[in-house]
């Protein structure tokens, strides 16, 4: 069975401490990052088939962000999934859905079921 | 009093005696014993202290006591001014506030450029009149009480013919004569005031809304309560609020005064423009002209014109309530004939719009939450919520009737041993997030049953917020 790998990136340590432990535990090989710089250092050594993206974090904005994996065809195949306390509208409004590789938005608080949904679809759109 | 004092008294009082034709040399020195260059040093010594003047007749120079000593520098042509009287009377005039010198029976007597840009060349026309276009003297700019000496020097804020806002100090000067001038600093304050009006009126609409959204429970109180807040602090005749579905693509209208049909229908299509055009608009209607808006459709100028004539209005105000990316609706607001909004209370409605909005989306969100949660309440599975350590903080009637309690505070705190035979289950959804499967549940009165259970783990912004419970229990 072949072991599908999900980048999780966000600012606060607990929603990262969780995710890591339960994407771990539904048999996903994970890669933590706190903020968008070491999300783009990581993403250098390996492609995720999947990035959980929070949307307000410090440093880098996620439409930088955003912009910088748009330009990379080594991240062609990634797909991305918004995981933040922002509405949906907001993230449309400034454009952050925009992009193909957004295949969802899940927003916080969210149950631990939505999200495994969404990493299970987002792997078989590949 | 020194020597030199005493020699320019006794030369002001020898102008002084000979009237109001001014004075010779020769007639000066008579009454003041001096050799000619002594009493033409002092002479001008008094001059360029702007306590006596000259006027040239032919070769003679005829002096004068000055009434007004500004009034008299500014009379004099440039080549006449001393160096110090030019540069005192460049600075006056390009002074940034008015100056404004009064004798004792309101006639001015001078005004530099400031106050003749705001009122004209007044000089020699009556305080009252030029101000305030009255003669009446009795005003509330003080200047009265200190012609009578009531007091040595007022400070006020007036209103002007104009409806300018003028902020006046005053207090009377000595002149060389012993007669007394008023000298007053005007300035305008209009829009400093009007600014602090609008923000004043700003923040107390922003306060007035935060409470108006705290205390809502419902759109229905939320827009009845904005509506009379604005009201209240703007003034206009009739306003309404109308939240847009986008499932039933509907308006519900909010009203401080319900119309009939047609007109609902009409307020309906403003509202709609607003919403579709996605920024305000205005339509203003008078009696003798024909309509005038910045509307183009057809439709929509006939259904205003025939609202602004049935309820003989004059202005109709229609803004979009949104938030980033969606609309909520619009805001109406009517005046009647002969009244209109001033463009800081457009400015000020339109700058609170978007706060409304947020509020109306507020309540929306927590109307549809407790819509939801009535889904939870009446559901037949038992439904419960417990923090990441498995303490309860909710659970549904379900819950209640087959755990076997009557009431939600036996059950909210206490843990989850209380009520699982199985603890282990709390550590596998913390850690893989959720659980499915069949469990022993232990009931009020010991009993045991068995139950399926499945249970998510909720994540919210800082971490692990709850997990929630959904049990169905096999019946027997």
């Amino acid at each position: 069975m072949t072991t599908h790998t999900v980048m999780v990136v966000d600012d606060e340590p607990d929603v990262l401490l969780s995710v890591n432990q339960i994407l771990d535990a539904n048999n996903y090989r994970t890669i933590t990052a706190r903020d968008g710089y070491e999300c783009l250092a990581k993403l250098k050594e390996e492609v995720p088939d999947v990035l959980l993206l929070d949307i307000m974090m410090p440093g880098l904005t996620t439409k930088e962000l955003l912009d910088m994996i748009e330009k990379d065809n080594r991240l062609a195949g990634m797909k991305i999934i918004f995981l933040t306390a922002v509405h949906s509208l907001e993230a449309e409004e400034i454009g952050l859905l925009n992009s193909k590789r957004v295949v969802d938005l899940i927003e916080k608080p969210f149950s631990v079921r939505r999200m495994l949904e969404a990493i299970e679809k987002a792997i078989k759109l590949e | 009093m020194k020597v030199e004092e005493r020699i320019f008294n006794k030369i002001i009082a020898a102008i002084q005696d000979i009237g109001d034709i001014g004075a010779t040399m020769d007639e000066i020195s008579r009454r003041v014993p001096l050799e000619r260059h002594t009493l033409s040093k002092y002479l001008n010594q008094l001059r360029a202290d702007g306590r006596i003047s000259y006027k040239q007749i032919g070769r003679a120079k005829v002096w004068f006591v000055s009434k007004a000593p500004l009034q008299h520098i500014f009379r004099l042509s440039e080549d006449e001014k001393t160096y110090t009287e030019k540069i005192f009377s460049r600075i006056l005039s390009d002074m940034p506030e008015g100056i404004m010198i009064l004798d004792f029976d309101y006639n001015i007597l001078f005004m530099n450029d400031y106050l003749v840009a705001l009122y004209g060349n007044c000089i020699g026309d009556k305080f009252h009149y030029a101000l305030f276009g009255s003669y009446d003297d009795n005003d509330t700019s003080g200047i009265r009480e200190l012609i009578e000496g009531k007091e040595e020097e007022v400070e006020t804020r007036v209103e002007d013919k104009q409806g300018r806002i003028l902020d006046i100090k005053a207090r009377p000067v000595e002149n060389p004569d012993g007669s007394f001038s008023i000298i007053a600093i005007i300035r305008d304050v209009t829009d400093r005031v009007r600014n602090e009006e609008r923000i004043k009126n700003l923040s107390e609409l922003y306060r007035l809304l935060g409470e108006s959204v705290n205390r809502s429970y419902t759109i229905d109180q939320l827009c009845s309560t904005i509506l009379k807040n604005q009201q209240d602090v703007i003034g206009f005749d009739m306003g309404d609020i109308l939240i847009y579905d986008p499932f039933e693509e509907a308006l519900s209208c909010y009203s401080t005064r319900r119309g009939a049909d047609e007109a609902e229908d009409c307020k309906r299509m403003i509202a709609r423009e607003a919403i579709q055009r996605k920024e305000p608009f205005t339509f203003s209607c008078c009696p003798d002209l024909n309509a005038n808006s910045n509307t183009d459709t057809d439709e929509l100028t006939e259904a205003l014109t025939r609202m602004a004539e049935e309820y003989n209005l004059q202005e109709l105000h229609a803004i979009p309530l949104k938030t980033k990316g969606e609309i909520h609706g619009a805001l109406l607001i009517f005046t009647r004939q002969g009244r209109t909004l001033s463009d800081a209370d457009r400015s000020l409605l339109e700058g609170v719009s978007e706060s409304i909005a947020g509020g109306i989306a507020k309540i929306k969100a927590e109307e549809k939450w407790r819509l939801k949660a009535s889904v939870i309440e009446i559901s037949s599975h038992p439904i419960f919520m417990t923090s990441p350590e498995g303490k309860f903080t909710y659970v549904n009637s379900a819950f209640l009737k087959v755990w076997g309690y009557a009431e939600d505070r036996e059950v909210l705190g206490r843990s989850w041993s209380d009520f699982w035979v199985r603890e282990d289950i709390l550590a596998l959804v913390r850690e893989r997030g959720s659980w499915r499967g069949s469990l022993i549940a232990k009931r009020r009165d010991k009993s045991e049953f068995t139950t399926s259970l499945f249970a998510s783990l909720i994540i919210g912004k800082k971490g692990p917020l709850q997990l929630v419970g959904i049990a169905n229990p096999k019946i027997k």
